[in-house]
């Protein structure tokens, strides 16, 4: 599903944020990518959605090769890999149901569809109830999960969350955690980047561990172990 | 498309509202650029109007001596509207003169009888020369005053209006000048101002920019709204100062006719007469101008 291919990112003068990375990731895998702030996580993710681009190397999606993807293909890039942040990214001013037609309306879906699908999608993150609640009037988890069906609403094939409990009490993140492993049975492929000790030993799934920009550990079921 | 046409449009009123004042003062800035155009249409087809008339006053009077006979006073018309430079003759006979006279001057006892004690009719015939251009009146007059042609005439009398018109001229070019040069300013503090609504647009919607992009919206969909914010400016700004200018227009009428009682010349008519012209060149170019200055504004701020 997604391959890493001696993937460099060298921002001048002298820093790597990533450096010769090889990682390969399978359709419907669950990946934890774990390392201290400054190992190049961020990055990572960030060259997979193509908000950057590699200095050397391939990163294929799909087949598709997006290394120096054109700006113009970068839409239909994100349409295919929903991502889901520590601050959530929500619209303050729109309520639930408004925040997730959001993401359709702007990529051009129809009323109709829209009225058919926000509702499905709510019902899997579980907020069906509170279609017409405001963000702020949501707890840290809830906020989380609008963000988790806002990436879902494009039913993509990958799902990166980047340090998606970061904000979020132990019982809150368990929740969130539970609903990626949800998603990942449905088949989506999820890649989860975070340093919370906790999510990762609780999961049992592979990690990627990250240090200075490298790979220095891949173990098909790893613990937190930096 | 026409979904996102129509989405784009609405996500730019709702921005038109939320940042209301600075839209307010933009389309503010945009109203008084389009007036003092505006004002300087008016004067020219104003000046334009005052040049017309006071050149359609000009002719020459050929008065004809009082022995001449008919065929000669014939003859020498059949000549003069031969010329290619003359426009029309008109033949007023002495008594048709007198009539004329009488009639203009009816209220005023002394002349009248002042006439009736001359007892023979003390006017002349006379042929009045047209022009087809100002310009044309030289030959005309070089021609009328060959030695030839002054058996018959006892004098011509030529009414110079050349000083007036130069000094409609001069007069309408000052104020085009003065207009011209408000437009331009305006102009310039349009551009940017609107240039800095749609930066201040840029920064208010980050958020909602910055969703777009992660949820996958094309980059020309993130564009449009603010674009059409700033048609949205530009439309408003046309359809106010028309609405301004037929509203002054009419107030000032009754005042510009007093003044100008000779001309019949109606701003309201002329702006009718030619309003798809003036409209959609005032609303195409100030579209394109808002347009352009936003888009450069976008370059600048709007990273997509």
């Amino acid at each position: 599903m997604i391959k890493f291919r001696n993937v460099t990112k060298f921002y001048p003068p002298d820093t790597y944020a990533v450096k010769g990375i090889n990682l390969h990731i399978k359709d419907g895998e669950f990946v934890s990518i774990i390392g201290q702030s400054g190992s190049g996580k961020t990055t990572l993710i960030r060259l997979l959605i193509g908000e950057e681009h590699v200095t050397n190397g391939n990163i294929i999606v799909g087949g598709w090769d997006i290394s120096n993807i054109r700006k113009g293909e970068v839409p239909i890039l994100r349409r295919q890999i929903g991502v889901i942040f520590q601050d959530y990214k929500l619209l303050p001013n729109k309520n639930i149901f408004e925040n997730i037609a959001f993401a359709l309306e702007v990529c051009g879906s129809s009323d109709k569809k829209i009225k058919i699908m926000v509702p499905q999608i709510l019902k899997v993150v579980n907020l069906l109830g509170k279609a017409d609640k405001y963000p702020r009037q949501l707890s840290g988890g809830e906020q989380q999960r609008v963000g988790i069906a806002r990436a879902l609403i494009h039913r993509p094939k990958i799902l990166v969350a980047d340090e998606p409990t970061g904000n979020l009490d132990l019982a809150n993140s368990r929740d969130i955690i539970d609903l990626l492993q949800k998603i990942n049975q449905l088949g989506t492929t999820v890649l989860l980047v975070t340093h919370d000790r906790e999510v990762v030993n609780m999961l049992k799934r592979r990690v990627v561990v990250l240090d200075r920009g490298e790979i220095v550990s891949d173990q098909k079921i790893g613990r937190y172990v930096i | 498309m026409n979904y996102s046409f129509f989405r784009a449009l609405r996500y730019a009123f709702k921005d038109f509202g939320r940042n209301f004042w600075l839209s307010l003062v933009t389309i503010t800035v945009l109203i008084l650029a389009l007036l003092s155009v505006n004002i300087l249409i008016s004067l020219n087809a104003l000046s334009d109007r005052v040049i017309t008339a006071v050149k359609e006053k000009v002719d020459i009077s050929v008065f004809i001596k009082a022995d001449v006979e008919q065929a000669q006073v014939a003859n020498f018309e059949a000549k003069l509207k031969k010329r290619p430079e003359v426009k029309e003759v008109i033949f007023v006979s002495k008594d048709a003169a007198l009539a004329d006279f009488k009639e203009q001057h009816k209220d005023d006892p002394r002349i009248l009888e002042a006439i009736k004690e001359v007892e023979k009719n003390p006017l002349a015939d006379t042929l009045i020369v047209k022009a087809k251009s100002i310009e044309d009146y030289k030959q005309i007059l070089n021609f009328i005053n060959l030695e030839e042609n002054q058996d018959i005439i006892k004098y011509q009398n030529y009414t110079d209006h050349e000083k007036i018109i130069a000094r409609v001229n001069d007069i309408s070019k000052k104020a085009e000048e003065v207009s011209l040069i408000i437009s331009l300013v305006f102009a310039i503090i349009a551009i940017l101002i609107i240039f800095n609504a749609i930066r201040v647009s840029v920064y208010t919607r980050r958020e909602e920019v910055a969703v777009m992009r992660l949820v996958g919206a094309s980059s020309s969909f993130i564009r449009l709204p603010f674009l059409l914010e700033s048609v949205i400016y530009g439309v408003f700004a046309v359809i106010i100062t028309f609405a301004i200018l037929y509203a002054a227009f009419s107030a000032i009428s009754p005042y510009l006719n007093v003044l100008l009682n000779n001309y019949s010349f109606n701003l309201v008519e002329y702006y009718n007469q030619n309003f798809v012209m003036l409209f959609a060149a005032e609303a195409g170019a100030v579209i394109l101008l808002s347009v352009l200055s936003s888009a450069v504004a976008l370059g600048r701020y709007l990273k997509v």
